[in-house]
């Protein structure tokens, strides 16, 4: 019986391969063994070896429950670092404006700008594998991209870039696909359980804010309402409910258009938007993550506050154990901790309080001669949920002139990149996963693209 | 289905143009890369005609001998990190294009296991022998991504 679905794949057009064919079988070197099937031997010595492993399993796991009934925590492919810093290698090439994400127990990072001056993105990308903690290359994707959302879900990588162009890598195949054109430009993305919701930056008059969905599923775009108000920066997390946005627009002299950060909500089932209560928070740069049915959010001068959806109320806002710095903040959810990173200063909010994280990139710094004092080095930093841990792409600074002057993202900045872990790390959790599915959680000055 | 035999080169020039737009569509419906697809199918050819009468049933062997090649690249490749040029059946916006996408959510020996039934209308045991699995295993696998794909393209007649 053949279905009359499988008869449409003779709509496909077909090669002709008899030259090929000629060629490869008048060279019989050319000829290559055919790879064979596992056979009926190997497939009793591998139900032997099977069933001897599941009977060693089952007596450990049974010595196991006996002595602890806790659940066995799943394979860790970063077993190898301990809590706090590791510094792992750099991968082979790494460009400003590169996209970081994990997915399938390994690192990806790929595309950024090339050009010394001007952006040229790149369509080249490295993978790490933290079992083997190497770096290998992938294939060069559909198209070339620089500072791209990416959203991962299950063993797949979805990049979003500028001009509503994405792509999606598939890990376990080392292959890419193109996707097609989002109905807006994609400048905040995150998965929801059943599709991507992303949403668009207000690009001045005429040119508002705007929301679609992508379904991995069925491939395609939708456009849904639009939100109530613009904005051009904005965390974006999925609370398992609703797509929480804390939002502001910012002028050409990072001037915000409300004092503090406001707030609302997407409800995808109902397809539509909601006020929240707004913050007490500067929006100049402020971040946001979810954390055990709580909005967990700070701004750059160290106000913090969490936000429970269920009674739709804000905490009284109080301050991070960190110093001020007019600079990007950022933060996600890594495992059962909220992680925090202001300026080189991190935090780690963990049962109940925030708490300063010290050690590893945190206490190298370098002596400025203009500021008469030592300054951290690591200034900015890419927060990739990656399982149990997490990894941070690094950039340093630079000291200008003979009057050493820190410099931001000058030619020669130092890149490092870390893993941390935070200490005593519960096993993979579903929200860990849920985590790392929805990153850019980063609300951040506007900056002028090129 | 019909069935090819013979053992002379203009019977294979016969087979290629019976069987080798059927086969790229199969191997191509299984391995969804134009390269990998290309080769599979050359090489598969190339070495029937070198065989030459040492093949009893050189429709089915093709078959088999292109799967094969097709896997152990996609084996091969998946291990060391290679090229792979994935988009082609993406901008595919119809039929033939739902289908593929739909089979490539399919694990590897459920996709071949169904392209194998519904496409190439092999039985069970032939099937058994090319993917060098149990004819149960085969029925799983023919049932599972039969079921899923109802699921993916509910609209379709898949039996």
């Amino acid at each position: 019986v053949t279905g009359r679905t499988f008869e449409t794949l003779d709509r496909l057009e077909v090669p002709d391969l008899r030259r090929d064919i000629e060629r490869r079988r008048r060279v019989p070197d050319e000829l290559r063994p055919i790879p064979k099937p596992p056979t009926g031997g190997r497939r009793v010595t591998a139900a032997l070896l099977a069933l001897v492993l599941f009977a060693a399993a089952a007596a450990f796991g049974l010595r196991v429950w006996t002595r602890d009934p806790q659940p066995r925590p799943v394979a860790d492919p970063w077993s190898w670092v301990g809590e706090g810093w590791t510094r792992i290698a750099d991968p082979p090439e790494r460009h400003a404006g590169a996209t970081w994400a994990w997915a399938a127990d390994h690192l990806l990072v790929w595309g950024g700008c090339t050009g010394a001056t001007e952006c040229d993105p790149t369509d080249e990308g490295f993978i790490y594998d933290a079992d083997t903690r190497t770096w290998s290359s992938v294939p060069r994707a559909p198209r070339p991209g620089s500072d791209e959302q990416a959203v991962v879900v299950g063993d797949r990588i979805y990049l979003f870039g500028r001009g509503g162009f994405g792509s999606v890598f598939d890990v376990a195949s080392v292959a890419w696909a193109e996707l097609p054109r989002a109905p807006i430009e994609p400048d905040h993305a995150v998965w929801i359980g059943s599709g991507i919701i992303v949403l668009q930056d207000a690009a001045g008059p005429g040119t508002g804010s705007a929301t679609a969905s992508y379904d991995p599923t069925t491939n395609e775009w939708q456009l849904l309402a639009e939100p109530p108000t613009d904005f051009n920066v904005a965390t974006v997390t999925w609370t398992g409910q609703e797509v929480v946005v804390l939002h502001a627009l910012l002028n050409d002299r990072n001037v915000a258009a409300s004092p503090t950060v406001d707030a609302m909500s997407f409800d995808p089932a109902a397809g539509r938007w909601w006020a929240l209560p707004r913050t007490a928070l500067y929006p100049g740069s402020f971040a946001s993550a979810y954390l055990d049915g709580r909005l967990y959010a700070w701004d750059y001068v160290t106000r913090w506050q969490s936000f429970d959806p269920r009674t739709r109320e804000w905490s009284p806002h109080a301050k991070l154990p960190v110093d001020e710095a007019e600079c990007y903040v950022s933060g996600v959810t890594i495992g059962s901790v909220v992680f925090g990173w202001n300026c080189g200063a991190p935090a780690v909010f963990d049962s109940g309080t925030w708490e300063a994280i010290r050690g590893g990139p945190v206490e190298e710094t370098i002596y400025s001669k203009a500021y008469g004092r030592k300054i951290g080095v690591w200034r900015f930093a890419d927060l990739v949920p990656a399982g149990d841990v997490l990894v941070l792409p690094l950039t340093g600074i630079t000291l200008a002139g003979g009057d050493g002057e820190a410099c931001y993202g000058c030619p020669g900045s130092p890149e490092s990149l870390w893993v941390y872990r935070p200490p005593s790390s519960e096993p993979r959790a579903e929200r860990s996963r849920l985590a790392s599915a929805s990153r850019g959680t980063r609300g951040r000055m506007r900056t002028t693209r090129s | 289905m019909r069935r090819t035999t013979g053992t002379s080169e203009s019977d294979l020039g016969e087979l290629y143009r019976q069987e080798s737009g059927r086969l790229w569509r199969g191997v191509f419906a299984y391995a969804q890369d134009r390269a990998v697809t290309d080769d599979a199918v050359a090489e598969a050819f190339a070495q029937c005609l070198r065989r030459g009468d040492a093949i009893r049933d050189r429709r089915a062997w093709i078959w088999r001998a292109a799967f094969r090649l097709a896997a152990g690249e996609l084996r091969a490749r998946r291990i060391t990190g290679p090229l792979v040029d994935g988009p082609v059946l993406d901008q595919i916006d119809d039929d033939p294009g739902r289908l593929l996408r739909a089979l490539r959510t399919l694990p590897g020996n459920q996709r071949a296991a169904v392209i194998l039934r519904f496409y190439a209308g092999y039985g069970t045991d032939e099937i058994a022998r090319m993917l060098g699995m149990g004819r149960a295993t085969v029925r799983v696998h023919i049932s599972r991504g039969r079921k899923r794909l109802r699921e993916l393209l509910p609209e379709e007649d898949i039996e």
